[in-house]
């Protein structure tokens, strides 16, 4: 049923896209949210990504790579939202956690504030690594393909992108413990 | 220090909670954006704008302004006529007041400009402006029936496009240099076509069929002289390989496009890639008052004879203005 949308879709059926638009938005917001830490700029990256879909999905051979491609469309215009919020915001103090928090079983609220500011200070490509390995499920090698790059690079930014995440980690836990001292 | 398993259950824990439905004006708004985006043609081209240095703004700057300046003076009273002549018998005006549509004009024997997007030709002589980095040049073929434009682009055959096994297309471009490797032509890692080619080629027809004869990576036929519309030049065969399947993994990608590229010329208006597996390139390449033009008919083992003939007879009747 999908690719029959897609292949509607690509003869210049708005319709039919638009009703894949339905079928996908949720998953692709998901992901830009987790990405980018914002509700509304996570609205702005899908609207860009399926935007940008329609306008070249002629040139998508396989109909049934469609939800590839448009991961891939959204991870690059996340990552270069978050590559621009992060210059500007260089200086200025850390923003507000946006978005629900629904208290979870596991972690506790000082475990989230601590891997969301953990988060926020990987690179976006870093975090974008995480979300599609953590949140989507996908293998280094599907990732690799996603991005256009190769697998054992794919394999190594996941590596380095842990790694980053457990030294911001590490790093966070020891300001607080200085500032628990000092007060 | 946290541990390397604790970091990947924390993320895997941290990351499946968020929010995950899209307000639903997220559909109502890309709906609204789609109604006024057009999509673009199926020709696997790419032709976005090159970035334009500091000096070359200032030089078109100054163009705009030289023209405003001339037409300005030229509409001051009295300018328009002859001097001492009769006044004009109407007013001058920078616009005919109303232009013949396309293939009216077209059938009538006059050139056309091409339109921009995917356009369905009746035959007839059309007028393409090709180049982004040579923007006096234009091209003038004598289009048969069956054929469509893709813009400023170049031209298909219509129904199959250029997709493997049967399309057919011809192409515009010009070069600066080659890909040593033009599966594996992102050296930079940026994903942009636009980067510089690691091949570089010599100004003349010459330099740029030797550089293509001497890459392995596809075999070339042995040059012929050609004229075309006066222009001296060489027309030469590449047959690009067969096992190029163009998907992701096998060649490097482009931003935004969903498949891989094997892409053999540099430069901003040589990003023309292969179409399909085995796509075979003709290329008529000429020197246009000291302009390297590559005329490329994309063809496959299966594409008609007929319509290659047709496509032959397209070339051969292309005018050019340098």
């Amino acid at each position: 049923m999908d690719r029959d949308l897609v292949l509607a879709a690509q003869r210049g059926d708005e319709a039919a896209f638009v009703d894949l638009v339905r079928l996908r938005a949720d998953r692709l917001y998901a992901i830009a949210y987790r990405v980018l830490r914002d509700v509304d700029r996570a609205e702005d990256a899908v609207q860009d990504a399926l935007v940008i879909a329609w306008r070249d999905l002629r040139g998508l051979r396989d109909p049934d790579r469609f939800d590839a491609w448009s991961h891939r469309l959204l991870v690059r215009i996340c990552i270069d939202q978050a590559s621009r919020e992060r210059r500007r915001a260089a200086n200025l103090r850390m923003l507000p956690i946006d978005g629900p928090a629904a208290p979870d079983d596991t972690l506790t609220m000082a475990d989230r504030d601590q891997l969301e500011r953990g988060f926020r200070r990987l690179s976006p490509e870093q975090r974008a690594i995480l979300v599609l390995h953590h949140y989507e499920g996908y293998a280094p090698s599907e990732i690799a393909e996603l991005l256009g790059i190769p697998p054992g690079t794919a394999r190594s930014r996941l590596h380095h992108a842990h790694r980053a995440m457990r030294a911001a980690l590490d790093a966070d836990a020891r300001a607080t413990v200085r500032e628990g001292r000092s007060a | 220090m946290t541990q390397q398993r604790e970091i990947e259950r924390l993320l895997d824990v941290w990351l499946s909670d968020g929010p995950d439905q899209a307000p639903d004006r997220v559909v109502d708004i890309v709906a609204d954006r789609v109604g006024r985006q057009s999509q673009r043609p199926a020709w696997r081209l790419h032709r976005r704008p090159y970035p334009m240095n500091a000096y070359a703004k200032i030089a078109v700057a100054a163009a705009a302004v030289l023209v405003v300046a001339v037409l300005g003076y030229n509409l001051l009273p009295g300018r328009s006529a002859a001097v001492g002549g009769p006044a004009p018998s109407s007013s001058p005006t920078l616009f005919p007041a109303s232009s013949p549509s396309a293939s009216s004009a077209a059938a009538a024997g006059a050139p056309v400009d091409i339109p921009e997007g995917d356009t369905e030709l009746s035959p007839g002589l059309y007028r393409w402006d090709p180049f982004t980095s040579k923007p006096t040049m234009s091209v003038v073929a004598d289009i048969p029936d069956g054929w469509r434009s893709v813009g400023s682009l170049g031209m298909t055959v219509t129904g199959r496009g250029t997709d493997a096994p049967t399309g057919l297309g011809i192409a515009f471009l010009q070069a600066d240099g080659l890909r040593g490797d033009p599966c594996h032509w992102d050296l930079q890692g940026t994903q942009d076509y636009r980067q510089p080619g690691d091949v570089t080629v010599g100004p003349t027809v010459d330099d740029l069929v030797a550089a293509l004869r001497s890459n392995t990576s596809y075999t070339s036929s042995t040059p012929q002289s050609v004229t075309i519309d006066g222009f001296e030049g060489q027309e030469l065969e590449i047959q690009l390989p067969p096992g190029t399947d163009l998907q992701p993994t096998t060649c490097d990608v482009e931003k935004d496009s969903p498949d891989g590229h094997y892409i053999v010329f540099s430069g901003p208006d040589g990003g023309l890639f292969a179409q399909g597996p085995g796509n075979r390139w003709d290329m008529h390449i000429l020197d246009v008052d000291g302009t390297r033009l590559i005329i490329v008919t994309l063809s496959y083992e299966g594409t008609p004879q007929a319509d290659l003939d047709a496509a032959q007879a397209i070339v051969d009747s292309m005018q050019f203005t340098p």
